[in-house]
């Protein structure tokens, strides 16, 4: 309780240092937008020449993207900064943390919010409304619970994967080469239907990196989009951000011990 | 004033020595751009596969064709990207208040921003794009255009790859300006990744946006070099796009010196 009082606190100031900088604000959010923009209009030509991708038309991959929006904006606000990591650690300012009365992490993640995360939960609200009229979608309430469960879950996914990421640094010092090209392929990744690029790699982002169940499995359920009925496994999405939020804390943990041992 | 070309030449070459030095340091980083070069290719390889089996006459060429010339826009990511360029470098230095000592330096700035960037390019050239041009070829069925088509290739390349420098030396002195270059790079990269045709055919963008990507001049960057290369544009037509890519070189040519004459006053005037 008093954990999730100070986070509050925390915010309240990251909020307030934001907001100094309105110019940066619209510019920030302009720019998702664009790149946004760009991305789904890639897509568009696409599926404009060629009608469908792997069955999946032109809605469905709209769907696809907002879902993975709708969860990246929620990511991106609050956890955009675990890429700072590195940063920290490398100028030494990591340090302040460990010597603070409150967990580090709390002081880590409370540190910042970012605003470029709320273009993205926009960019998916729209996308999500236009998608789901186009396609008349007609939910019950459990699949509407379902569905704000799954956007949920895969922010936390996104926030896990990128949370090991940034705890490599206290083994490694340097991990941002290859988180950010892990979030550029990532970029790549979730803008498609994960079948249509084999079997090897559905399986490797199904049970390694589990990417695939942020927007992938989820929309598979939501859309009714597995050819021969869905399977038990493709409703895990949650389960599956338990389980990688319970070994990014562990690798953290390990990680924060590491590098205080270590007398710095 | 202006040393004898002889010179000049030779301090290039010093610069691209340099520049050879500074990147082999970084080898986990290469590593890691490889296997990044690597399952970039081998998605869009079946994004390709998986377009051509629901409609495989739409683009008007192959299915290996397609994946040739997508496989080879992931391939040339590595020299032609912006963030390859000298822009990040110039407001670097903009912004630590040390660019007044490379104005200073007896060679033109220009000039010695390109041996610079050309530098770092050839090693990138070398290290990355060669090799997964190679493992494309075993691997993910990468086609080899004709003698005339490979010739062109690499003409049109090298157009493309001063065409980029060009474009980002211009984002580099309007950096000078803004004393920001992070919003810059940033659309100009949105705009570059649209309209190049890195990842999209531009001939099958419908309508108004065919038009205005042919126009403007960032098709030079990727499309131009990639369609030779699929033999998309060969024989007069080959001829054309390289003329384009001629043209353009002096228009910018022409217009980054002017805009450099402005901006250098300006750096002056504030304070140099």
């Amino acid at each position: 309780m008093h954990n999730i009082r100070l986070y509050g606190q925390f915010l309240r100031v990251a909020v307030l240092g934001k907001v100094q900088y309105k110019a940066d604000f619209f510019v920030g959010i302009v720019s998702v937008l664009v790149l946004n923009a760009v991305n789904l209009s890639l897509i568009g030509i696409l599926v404009y020449n060629f009608n469908t991708l792997g069955n999946w038309n032109i809605w469905d991959l709209l769907f696809l993207y907002s879902f993975w929006m709708l969860s990246r904006g929620i990511y991106g606000v609050f956890f955009w900064h675990l890429s700072d990591l590195e940063e920290m650690i490398v100028s030494g300012t990591f340090d302040a943390y460990l010597v603070r009365p409150a967990s580090p992490f709390l002081q880590f993640i409370g540190k910042d919010i970012s605003y470029t995360g709320v273009g993205d939960f926009l960019v998916g609200l729209l996308g999500f409304f236009l998608a789901a009229a186009q396609m008349k979608l007609q939910w019950q309430l459990g699949r509407w619970i379902y569905f704000v469960i799954c956007v949920l879950s895969g922010a936390l996914i996104q926030m896990a994967v990128n949370w090991i990421g940034a705890s490599l640094c206290f083994w490694t010092t340097r991990s941002g080469a290859a988180v950010s090209i892990a979030e550029r392929f990532t970029v790549l990744m979730q803008q498609y239907p994960v079948n249509i690029f084999g079997k090897y790699f559905q399986i490797f982002v199904t049970c390694f990196l589990p990417v695939a169940f942020i927007n992938y499995y989820p929309s598979v359920v939501l859309l009714d989009k597995a050819a021969d009925g869905i399977r038990v496994w493709q409703y895990f999405a949650p389960l599956v951000s338990f389980l990688m939020l319970a070994i990014a804390a562990f690798v953290w943990r390990k990680g924060v011990k590491r590098y205080a041992g270590t007398g710095n | 004033m202006r040393a004898n070309k002889g010179v000049d030449l030779r301090t290039g070459a010093a610069f691209l020595r340099n520049e050879f030095y500074n990147i082999s340091i970084y080898r986990v980083s290469f590593w890691l751009n490889f296997i990044y070069t690597f399952l970039m290719m081998y998605s869009v390889g079946y994004v390709w596969r998986a377009l051509y089996t629901a409609n495989p006459s739409v683009t008007g060429v192959s299915l290996s064709q397609m994946i040739s010339y997508a496989v080879l826009g992931v391939a040339l990511e590595a020299i032609l990207h912006p963030r390859n360029g000298p822009q990040t470098y110039i407001m670097e230095q903009v912004r630590k208040g040390t660019i007044e000592m490379d104005l200073m330096k007896p060679i033109d700035f220009q000039f010695y921003m390109f041996a610079k960037n050309m530098g770092g390019l050839a090693v990138r050239f070398l290290f990355l794009v060669l090799p997964s041009l190679i493992a494309a070829y075993f691997l993910f069925s990468l086609e080899l255009p004709g003698v005339p088509a490979l010739f062109g290739f690499f003409c049109s390349l090298a157009c493309s790859v001063i065409i980029s420098f060009f474009m980002n030396f211009i984002l580099g002195l309007l950096s000078m300006i803004t004393m920001n270059i992070k919003n810059i790079n940033w659309g100009y990269n949105a705009v570059l990744r649209f309209f190049s045709g890195q990842m999209v055919p531009l001939w099958i963008f419908p309508g108004i946006l065919g038009t205005v990507s042919g126009i403007l001049p960032f098709r030079c960057i990727y499309a131009i070099p990639m369609s030779i290369y699929i033999g998309n544009d060969a024989g007069v037509d080959m001829l054309r796009v390289l003329g384009v890519q001629f043209v353009w070189i002096l228009l910018l040519w022409v217009f980054s010196r002017l805009l450099m004459k402005r901006v250098f006053a300006r750096v002056m005037i504030q304070g140099g």
